[in-house]
């Protein structure tokens, strides 16, 4: 009966001291657990890989550094994807740390992948402006809606945004969040211009995604850090999410382990106690 | 694009980098905001909370109107069309839609009131702008009290005018003299490390109270439980793992983790949040309509302003 007891009652100091042993260990110890592509995040590569030239992206997002390890493998898999294909893209953060954030790691794939400031990609800057007008505005005349990038350059006058006149020359959006806001995107871009919409949220965010992807509101999720992984695997380039993910596997088993053996606790416990009365 | 009142207006806002009568429009600027927010502080107590009633009912109005108002191709559908439907909508509503539909300055999914919504957009900008001023003023008048009354909380109140001081203080010198160093270790060295530890610490809650509270004591109890462990495993590399000496295709491979937890994802999951969206979606409705008719009741509603 001790033990049982025991099994139910660990020190939360002991859980907490596993907890860092199982995440700390795929950071030093290099293996690659088997990574199946679910269809969603193959519906997000296969949007990306077909953008028509001409056309650009948006990289939408409010993340910030408390969601560093989902968001950055998920903003980076799609900039190197958008770099490789050489579809200029542009940012558009609604929270001044995305903006900082996404700058430095586009700053960082770019000086990997040979591209240029301006030329390849562009940051418009953190907009306070609430998301339905502004994309109306998008829709009705991007430059004079968007004006100026983040370091008050004309945005006509960057060459990644010639020639982009209206939302309709969008070809894809990507909204990275740790919460929702989905919803405002799917109305006033995928809705309204038809713009086809990737949602990339915290894996705490991911059940909400499943209503719009059935709806085929948007055309694909990446899940979280393992949906990063998943994109990582069709592109080639284990980064960030694949090395991180083995951590989060073995935090999870952690905790499921944990919790079986709580109940395997309790209910060998009440039949002991069962059987004794 | 911009006619009539939309072109003075449009100009007027437009950036123009460089100009050499930046700073006395700056200036100009500066002083009409802040003659503008003295006479709000100025106006008397009874007209403050009609001034506000009608500046949200305009603007909700404008947002409403420029969505639901059909936009100029829609009109020229209707007017060429010949279905009896279109025709009695032409001839109840041809006097607002004639003019609509024979607009050149518009473009097809515009109607009158897109013209300003450039300009619409970029006061909403400037109001933003002033929030977050107005944010700040508020958080300095509170830790200065705190401050300078040496309350329970003065030390805490004293490391917000320190942090304030001191990104201002690397913010100039990256942005006037040149010098990121600073700035990027106030920022990405200091700040964001700081945020995402705070964060991870969720992870030792989840894990402490998962072990604790995570117990079947009924049926529903196994359900809940049964689907979680099926969605976390389906979610990472090990779940995949497991179940891989499964077919990829054929009967068998339904039964592999990965697809389980999808179709729990897929099927139960979107029911269930379709349903609350709907709830959310006549929530929402019903408390828009309660803002923008200053209907809604509450402690920052009924306040004295």
């Amino acid at each position: 009966m001790k033990y049982l007891l025991a099994i139910q009652t660990i020190d939360r100091r002991i859980m907490y001291l596993l907890l860092v042993v199982v995440v700390a260990i795929p950071m030093f110890v290099r293996f690659q657990m088997p990574t199946v592509v679910n269809p969603e995040v193959q519906g997000v590569y296969d949007t990306v890989e077909h953008i028509p030239h001409g056309q650009i992206a948006i990289l939408t997002g409010d993340w910030g550094a408390g969601t560093i390890a989902e968001s950055q493998p998920q903003t980076a898999a799609l900039m190197t994807h958008l770099f490789r294909r050489n579809i200029p893209f542009a940012i558009l953060p609604f929270a001044p740390q995305t903006s900082t954030l996404m700058e430095n790691l586009a700053e960082k794939i770019a000086q990997k992948e040979g591209k240029k400031y301006g030329d390849d990609w562009v940051n418009w800057g953190w907009r306070v402006v609430p998301l339905p007008s502004f994309f109306k505005g998008l829709g009705k005349n991007l430059p004079a809606t968007v004006k100026q990038d983040y370091k008050g350059v004309p945005i006509e006058k960057l060459k990644a945004m010639r020639g982009i006149k209206t939302i309709r020359d969008v070809g894809f959006i990507a909204h990275i969040t740790p919460v929702g806001g989905i919803s405002d995107l799917i109305a006033f871009a995928h809705e309204a211009y038809g713009v086809p919409l990737g949602y990339a949220p915290t894996a705490v965010m991911v059940a909400q995604g499943y209503d719009p992807l059935d709806a085929n509101q948007i055309v694909g999720m990446l899940p979280g850090m393992v949906g990063a992984a998943q994109y990582e695997k069709l592109l080639g380039i284990p980064g960030n999410g694949l090395r991180w993910s083995n951590s989060l596997s073995f935090a999870e088993l952690l905790m499921i382990g944990l919790v079986v053996l709580a109940n395997a606790g309790y209910f060998l416990s009440r039949a002991a106690k069962g059987a004794s009365s | 694009m911009s006619t009539g009142l939309a072109l003075p207006l449009g100009a007027f806002f437009q950036a123009q980098p460089n100009h050499k009568l930046n700073a006395l429009y700056i200036a100009g600027c500066l002083f009409a905001g802040g003659l503008f927010i003295a006479l709000l502080t100025q106006t008397p107590k009874r007209f403050r909370k009609p001034l506000i009633v009608s500046a949200t009912f305009i603007a909700g109005l404008y947002f409403s109107l420029e969505f639901l108002l059909p936009p100029k191709a829609t009109a020229e559908t209707v007017l060429a069309s010949h279905s009896p439907w279109n025709r009695t909508m032409s001839a109840l509503f041809g006097w607002f839609l004639r003019p609509l539909a024979s607009n050149s300055r518009l473009a097809p999914d515009e109607n009158w009131l897109s013209l300003y919504l450039e300009n619409v957009n970029t006061v909403w900008q400037v109001i933003g702008a002033f929030t977050f001023a107005l944010g700040l003023w508020n958080l300095i008048h509170l830790h200065f009290r705190n401050v300078v009354h040496v309350t329970k909380g003065a030390f805490a109140s004293s490391f917000f005018f320190l942090g304030l001081a001191f990104m201002i203080f690397a913010g100039y010198l990256k942005q006037f003299s040149g010098i990121p160093d600073l700035f990027a270790f106030a920022t990405s060295g200091l700040f964001f490390q700081l945020d995402a530890a705070m964060f991870s610490l969720i992870a030792f809650f989840i894990i402490s109270a998962a072990y604790r509270a995570f117990r079947i004591r009924s049926f529903e109890a196994s359900i809940m439980m049964a689907a979680a462990l099926l969605v976390m495993l389906s979610q990472i590399p090990v779940g995949a793992w497991l179940t891989s000496w499964l077919p990829d295709h054929g009967l068998l491979s339904n039964l592999r983790i990965e697809r389980v937890g999808q179709w729990v994802l897929r099927q139960p999951n979107a029911a269930a949040q379709r349903g609350i969206n709907f709830g959310l979606a006549v929530g929402m409705l019903a408390t828009g309509l309660r803002i923008w008719l200053s209907l809604e009741r509450g402690s920052y509603f009924e306040r004295d302003v």
